[in-house]
């Protein structure tokens, strides 16, 4: 077997510009993170969100026509990948500014703390880009290693540290489901590419390896998305994380999660789609009974989230679902659809929660909102704005979502994973209107750290863009979205992966 | 003659013997020793399987996963001392403040 060792042109460097840019500036605040001089505050605030936002203009402004592979097949650049690395950078830039006018400030923006949060985000975009099972998984053990060590360090406590220990033992046990079925499917293809095993998987049906490899990767797969019944450490660890960081696990780690099990399971294994099928309905039908009825009994605003979290992958995996064997790119648009709204909506609803923070009271509960509309109007209309489209209510970008998931479902006969996605909608309205309630029509009550929040511009303006965002899809231009949508999925169902001249493997 | 199928079958017990150990087990320590376990059990699914194909992408996954597993390690240590010097043991039962 013999490699060619690829000569890299500059169009390799512009497609991996975003990946290159987050590991310079990982490598810049590392070492700001052990001088003092450079390492001030604004200065570490300036190199973590100069490296993002040209990760971010790379990944809009160049975009190859076609599906490429690099590196022997490692890095794929085409529409989907880019989507997902788009989606996670601005993800990741909000979540900066949102961190930067809270009261942790100073916490984040230090060095070792950004070096592994640019970290985490680099590893993101690789599996998101990844067409090899190689990088696959050093791209999501990239992120999920350095979310365990952020969880409990950022702002150490007790809780924190039983939340990253949680995450940590249940995290690694995934990844290593994961690896398993990666290993079967390995010994039966005979190959780590995606592509490879896509066409070596149909001769492969009846083989009860390749069944156990192919079930052990999703459930390792369901671990990371928060699916139940694997869904345990999800609302400890999202409980005890800084809010900030919980926003970042609720929307990337879904975000690069659909994008690998829309191009894994939908692209790669559709041909053993009976296979995964029935398994994937259950955990969907579980997570979205379980996921709201659990949601209900919660106090904790950031523990009730944690639950409607589990809730609605639920009902992105219907959409998963619902692309079965075929070949249609609907069910992967909608998917995409409902991930962009589930996206603005938590990033909204976490901002909320993280404005009122304080040192003493990083974990709301019910009772310190109760009374919000008359001291802080603002904040409780768009926490409003968000949870009526967290409930699907219509003009929000929440009902759209979920009327293109179940109209997805529908047309692939799975009738009773719509049943149960609209019962689990209504019972879902309980927990969010509350929410609301309690804002506008309770009397405040005592509580013991009264929130003292302070006015700051970005997070009024990120809060504004996101109630408009969520209005705009909602009501103006659901459809031109979800043209684009089926447009950066199309490639997964057709998925003929051209090889570029930068390296082809020969045998 | 050992087959292909000697190597899978001895894998998945190993794979078997570090899932119980997960989920039962209360110490810390123990708990990460058979995260490994289970590690190196694909580890040798891999070489097992690199060898039957003669392809050699297996043995490469194998050098990532030992280096992964590295750093798993090195994270989950930093969390075990973390967790003994507040309660001076490494036993599990000692998390339950997060709860419902």
């Amino acid at each position: 077997m013999n490699f060619n060792i690829p000569a890299l042109t500059p169009e390799f460097y512009l497609t991996t510009l975003p990946v290159l840019s987050l590991c310079v500036g990982a490598l810049i605040a590392m070492l700001q993170g052990v001088s003092r001089r450079l390492g001030g505050e604004n200065a570490v605030f300036a190199v973590v969100v100069l490296s993002l936002a040209v990760s971010l203009a790379a990944a809009v402004i160049y975009s190859p026509a076609v599906e490429t592979s690099y590196l022997n097949g490692s890095y794929l650049a085409g529409v989907l990948a880019r989507f997902g690395q788009t989606l996670i950078l601005v993800i990741a830039l909000t979540v900066v500014l949102l961190f930067r006018s809270t009261f942790l400030h100073d916490r984040f923006l230090r060095g070792e703390i950004t070096a592994l949060y640019l970290m985490i985000v680099t590893g993101m975009l690789v599996t998101v880009a990844s067409e090899d099972l190689v990088t696959l998984f050093v791209g999501l053990e990239l992120s999920s290693i350095g979310l365990y060590a952020l969880v409990g360090y950022l702002n150490p406590s007790r809780r924190s540290q039983e939340g990253a220990i949680k995450y940590f033992v249940l995290g690694s046990f995934a990844a290593a489901l994961l690896l398993f079925g990666f290993a079967l499917l390995y010994v039966a293809t005979g190959s780590l590419r995606l592509s490879e095993i896509s066409q070596a998987a149909p001769k492969l049906l009846d083989h009860n390896w390749v069944r156990l490899g192919v079930v052990f990767s999703l459930v390792g797969l369901s671990f990371k998305l928060a699916l139940a019944p694997f869904h345990l450490w999800a609302p400890d660890t999202y409980e005890a994380a800084p809010t900030g960081l919980t926003a970042l696990m609720a929307t990337t780690v879904k975000a690069m999660i659909l994008v690998l099990v829309a191009r894994f399971f939908a692209g790669s294994l559709a041909s053993v789609y009976h296979v995964w099928l029935p398994a994937l309905m259950f955990a969907a039908t579980v997570s979205m009974i379980l996921g709201n009825i659990m949601a209900l009994v919660q106090t904790s605003l950031k523990r009730m989230l944690a639950y409607s979290s589990i809730a609605h992958s639920g009902y992105m995996a219907i959409a998963i679902c619902a692309i079965g064997g075929g070949s249609s790119s609907f069910p992967i648009a909608a998917v995409l659809y409902y991930l962009v709204g589930y996206t603005i909506i938590s990033l909204g609803a976490f901002g909320v929660l993280m404005w009122l923070e304080n040192q003493e009271n990083d974990n709301l509960i019910l009772d310190d909102i109760t009374g919000l509309a008359k001291k802080h109007p603002w904040a409780a209309l768009a926490m409003a704005v968000f949870m009526f489209s967290f409930a699907g209510m219509p003009p929000t970008v929440g009902f759209i979502g979920k009327f293109f998931v179940f109209n997805a479902a529908i047309t692939n006969q799975l009738y009773g994973l719509v049943i149960i996605g609209v019962i689990g909608s209504s019972i879902s309205l309980f927990y969010y209107l509350r929410v609301i309630v309690r804002m506008y029509m309770v009397e405040p009550v005592k509580v013991a750290v009264p929130l003292a929040p302070v006015r700051s511009l970005v997070v009024t303006g990120i809060l504004a863009v996101a109630v408009l965002a969520n209005l705009a899809l909602g009501t103006l231009f659901p459809e031109a979205t979800m043209k684009w949508m089926v447009n950066t999925s199309k490639e997964v169902a057709a998925s003929p992966v051209k090889t570029s001249a930068t390296g082809n493997i020969s045998h | 003659m050992v087959s292909i199928n000697h190597y899978l079958v001895l894998a998945t017990f190993m794979f078997l013997c570090g899932t119980l150990g997960v989920l039962f087990r209360r110490n810390l320590l123990l708990v990460l020793m058979s995260i490994e376990l289970m590690l190196n059990s694909v580890n040798l699914v891999f070489v097992s399987g690199s060898r039957l194909l003669g392809n050699l992408d297996g043995q490469v996954m194998v050098f990532f996963i030992i280096t992964v597993a590295a750093c798993e390690a090195g994270v989950g240590l930093a969390m075990v001392i973390a967790l003994f010097r507040r309660y001076g043991t490494v036993d599990t039962n000692f998390l339950r403040i997060l709860r419902g």
